[in-house]
């Protein structure tokens, strides 16, 4: 019993790790109600959403194939398209915390309903909002806008996309620019973007790009997402990103010295169980 | 001592339970016959989206595409060369051809000493093993 005692100790403490029971958020969480006002906070006011209709699901599937065509002499194309302003990752109509928070907004509904349209996992979905905005409307730097903060170049070059690929969606935006200020229409936007930036992966023969993947796609741009998706967690991000211009690695907050795995982790601990699930259902 | 064991173990077994989140990619073996090079475009064709460096069957732009290139490339070596193209290996495993023109040497990040080495991942897909 003596011997057995840390090994004892250890456990209890880590109980919480080993033996989570899965919770799922069914409306907002419990709000803080703050009986003296703080100087200078703004009052808000979370609105109850939609229950999460995928409880108990867990994530899985299978990625989706894209067909290829064409090349030049040098088998170096290039064809009108956006910057990418940001990136995300995920499994099937998977179950996970993020899907929870973009369920409590008023649109939430209607943006999983967009994104199984476009074959996205919600859960990829609902993790770009919860890292872009919380999930909340809200303004950017100058034309970026909105729960998933686009700019308004790559809204409406998506937006066009999305009802190409699927034109049923015609009848859920709301038209114009101001679609890019809607949540709702800008989850269609989104979820094709994400739609993109995972078969492009897949394009460059990474199979079933997760939500972490696709992250990387969009932070460090179609060549350099290739080569993290395809790092160990041990090779440092300069390395990998070799040759990229240094404003790659500063602008998405890189260190020196870390590592793809101690990135992972980073965009990990925001989206939890979302950033191993596939992007495409 | 006891408890010094006790709390080695705890930090461990709870930093390990903290990366549930993401799964753990290693390296499992180099593979013999490759070495590592990179794309020959500048640096904002590396960044932009609409420029793709296509990866095919065959020696020739006319054979089907396998699909496209990302910014470290797997190639043949000694290098296996036909018509332009030289032999490389696709992340899917497959071997492919690329036009000898888009790819240069692979070199580290600037100020270091760092390696590359094709290799196959603990998660199936084959990539690469950098070091500092």
């Amino acid at each position: 019993m003596t011997c057995a005692a840390p090994g004892c100790f250890a456990l209890e403490l880590c109980a919480s790790a080993f033996g989570q029971i899965p919770q799922t958020l069914n409306g907002p969480p419990v709000q803080v109600q703050p009986y003296v006002p703080e100087p200078g906070v703004p009052l808000f006011a979370i609105s109850p959403g939609t229950v999460n209709p995928f409880s108990g699901v867990d994530g899985g599937g299978t990625g989706a194939q894209s067909d290829n065509s064409g090349g030049g002499d040098s088998g170096v194309t290039s064809a009108d398209a956006t910057a990418g302003d940001y990136s995300s990752g995920g499994g099937t109509i998977g179950n996970s915390t993020v899907l929870g928070t973009m369920l409590a907004q008023p649109w939430g509904a209607t943006a999983v309903e967009n994104a199984e349209a476009l074959g996205v996992n919600p859960s990829a979905l609902a993790a770009t909002c919860v890292l872009e905005s919380g999930c909340q409307n809200v303004g950017g730097s100058g034309s970026i806008t909105g729960a998933f903060q686009m700019t308004a170049a790559t809204y409406n070059e998506m937006i066009t996309k999305a009802v190409a690929d699927n034109p049923s969606l015609a009848s859920q935006i709301v038209p114009g620019i101001a679609g890019q200020s809607d949540p709702a229409t800008q989850s269609i936007a989104a979820a094709e973007y994400l739609r993109q930036g995972a078969q492009s992966l897949e394009d460059a023969g990474v199979t079933s790009p997760t939500l972490l993947d696709t992250r990387g796609y969009y932070n460090f741009g179609p060549k350099y997402g290739v080569a993290v998706a395809t790092a160990p967690d041990s090779a440092p991000m300069s390395q990998v990103l070799a040759g990229a211009p240094a404003s790659v690695l500063t602008s998405n907050g890189i260190k020196p010295g870390e590592t793809v795995g101690q990135w992972r982790a980073s965009v990990a601990g925001k989206i939890g169980n979302a950033a191993s699930q596939l992007v495409l259902s | 001592m006891r408890l010094l064991l006790a709390a080695v173990f705890v930090v461990s077994s709870c930093a390990a339970s903290g990366l549930a989140f993401a799964e753990r990619v290693s390296v499992v073996r180099h593979i013999p016959g490759y070495r590592c090079m990179a794309l020959n475009l500048s640096s904002e064709q590396m960044m932009d989206r609409s420029v793709e460096v296509a990866v095919y069957s065959q020696p020739s732009t006319t054979s089907p595409k396998l699909g496209v290139a990302g910014a470290t490339v797997a190639v043949r070596d000694p290098t296996v060369a036909s018509k332009g193209f030289v032999q490389v290996l696709f992340p899917s495993g497959q071997t492919g051809w690329m036009a000898a023109s888009v790819l240069k040497p692979w070199r580290p990040a600037a100020g270091t000493h760092g390696t590359c080495v094709p290799a196959q991942l603990s998660n199936g897909r084959q990539g690469f093993d950098y070091t500092q």
